[in-house]
């Protein structure tokens, strides 16, 4: 059981958008598909989904070739895309309807799927609103909506979080936590990397159409050897000095306004073995500790080291 | 029923469902019902011809320009909000969605020609014509007329599917629509006998099945 990506390939007139993208999918997968616009994420949404047939390479589940299995993966996916529209005239509840019947489903099934639908993205209150008289946010949920409807077993999220309220964003990213059921895969792609952080269980890092890192988010942190982050606040001002903390795995101490320092442990430093070190330094120096926290670098970091962009 | 099926139905009575709402279907079923009605009070001598027989060549012209730009329109309109999206990730064929709407437009208009048709009919049996002989001599061009609006809509399909701008399909389909549409004229024009209606319907149901293969042809190349 697995999705497998083999040397995807695909070049729009001269553009090249998908070089030779390979990776492979375990069930449960949560899949943080990461890039700047334009670096091939929605190409490849599309090519899984049959939007786009024309590529070279392959895709395959569960070892078949989606080309020859058409109507079975139309079955298994629900796709939210990232700026498809709707037919204005239909309400929201007829949209579902319509989807839900495409999808092969009928009867009382269809309305109780449609009805849970539309309680889950809290889309209720305007059942019988026309589409054309939603706002972003509401037309979000119900790509949301439709997708969901026949509980497919891939979900294929291209920038779901795209145009949402900070509440609305909230009220998704849980939505997605309690969609990885383990069983389920789930692929999502965003530019903003601090959307990944808690939601994947993997990262696939997209630049100029070519897979530059696949791996768990550790993984990714513990590879390019970014070092942790102790955050040290004083409650009297006290000032830090670097040489404390000579003979220590610290890097680098960075002060961050009167009472609040940084401490850049060296990369591959685990920070349980240092923290009983870094609190005997501060304590030998009387130093008035308010608080001690351990930063993680982000995927951010790891990002700006792969690509180079923060140079 | 199997899937194709069963989806190709639900596509065409959910097309109709959007056709019946769209302001350009309302306008037709008022509209040219209204304008027969019309026509009668400002010329009530049409040369001899009885208003049915008018009004059933006159619904071909009218009614398949502005199907034509509707279809074009529409189409146009969708591709580039990419609405297609969502259907086309579920057991759908691509050329599905232009067959439903294709024939979800066509019912609408024969819905509205006969309308029109029936307004002239009752006009003209208030003033004492015969209706027996009315509906035989306004056969042949209702006939003629609902076979040009089936390749005006044809024509408006194809633009929609072959043009990236909305402006550019409404404006060929309202030139060309109308203007391919009288090729099912032509036999009748040319030729005598029984042949030159059978040869202009043949016309009607050929050309719009070869414009729809070709439709459904470029858009299955298209990148949505």
């Amino acid at each position: 059981m697995s999705i497998s990506f083999n040397a995807l390939s695909k070049a729009y007139g001269k553009i090249q958008a998908l070089r030779e993208v390979t990776f492979t999918l375990e069930p449960g997968d949560v899949l943080g598909y990461i890039g700047p616009n334009g670096a091939g994420k929605s190409t490849t949404m599309r090519i899984l989904t049959g939007l786009i047939r024309d590529y070279q390479g392959s895709v395959s589940i569960d070892g078949r070739n989606i080309e020859t299995m058409r109507d079975e993966l139309h079955r298994r996916i629900g796709f939210v895309p990232q700026e498809a529209g709707f037919q204005e005239w239909r309400t929201v509840s007829h949209a579902l309807r319509t989807f839900g019947q495409l999808s092969g489903l009928s009867g009382q099934d269809l309305e109780r799927r449609i009805g849970a639908a539309l309680q889950r993205l809290d889309l209720k209150d305007v059942a019988t609103r026309r589409i054309a008289l939603l706002s972003g946010g509401m037309r979000q949920r119900l790509r949301f909506a439709q997708a969901l409807l026949h509980d497919p077993d891939i979900l294929i999220l291209d920038e779901p979080l795209n145009g949402l309220d900070p509440a609305s964003r909230f009220q998704m990213k849980k939505l997605i936590q309690e969609l990885a059921d383990g069983k389920r895969y789930i692929i999502f792609s965003s530019h903003i990397l601090g959307e990944m952080e808690d939601l994947a269980t993997r990262i696939a890092i997209l630049h100029q159409g070519t897979i530059k890192r696949f791996g768990t988010p550790e993984g990714l942190r513990a590879e390019f050897g970014l070092g942790s982050v102790i955050e040290i606040e004083s409650s009297r001002r006290d000032s830090l000095q670097a040489d404390w903390f000579a003979g220590l795995p610290v890097e680098r101490c960075q002060a961050q306004g009167r009472n609040r320092y940084l401490l850049h442990l060296t990369g591959g430093t685990p920070v349980e073995t240092c923290m009983p070190a870094v609190m005997g330094v501060l304590a030998r120096h009387d130093f008035a500790l308010s608080s001690l926290r351990h930063l993680q670098p982000s995927l951010e970091d790891v990002y700006l080291a792969l690509t180079g962009e923060g140079a | 029923m199997n899937t194709m099926w069963r989806n190709l139905a639900i596509l065409y009575l959910d097309e109709l469902r959007g056709f019946g709402r769209s302001r350009v279907m309302l306008v037709l079923w008022i509209g040219l019902p209204l304008v027969t009605a019309l026509f009668r009070l400002l010329q009530p001598n049409l040369e001899g011809m009885p208003l049915t027989t008018f009004t059933a060549l006159m619904t071909g012209s009218i009614g398949g320009t502005l199907s034509a730009v509707l279809m074009a329109t529409t189409i146009t309109g969708e591709r580039l909000s990419k609405v297609y999206d969502l259907f086309l990730v579920r057991p759908i064929r691509r050329g599905w969605l232009l067959v439903a709407k294709y024939l979800a437009a066509l019912t609408g208009l024969f819905v509205a020609a006969f309308l029109a048709v029936a307004v002239g009919l009752a006009v003209d049996a208030f003033n004492g014509l015969p209706a027996l002989s009315l509906i035989e001599a306004a056969l042949v061009p209702l006939l003629l007329s609902l076979s040009a609006m089936a390749v005006a809509t044809a024509v408006g399909l194809l633009f929609g599917v072959l043009f990236n701008s909305v402006a550019a399909a409404a404006i060929l389909s309202v030139y060309l629509g109308n203007q391919l549409s009288a090729i099912v004229l032509l036999p009748m024009v040319f030729l005598t006998g029984a042949w030159p209606l059978v040869i202009a319907l043949g016309t009607g149901l050929l050309v719009p099945v070869g414009l729809l293969l070709a439709s459904a042809a470029i858009f299955q190349r298209k990148t949505l």
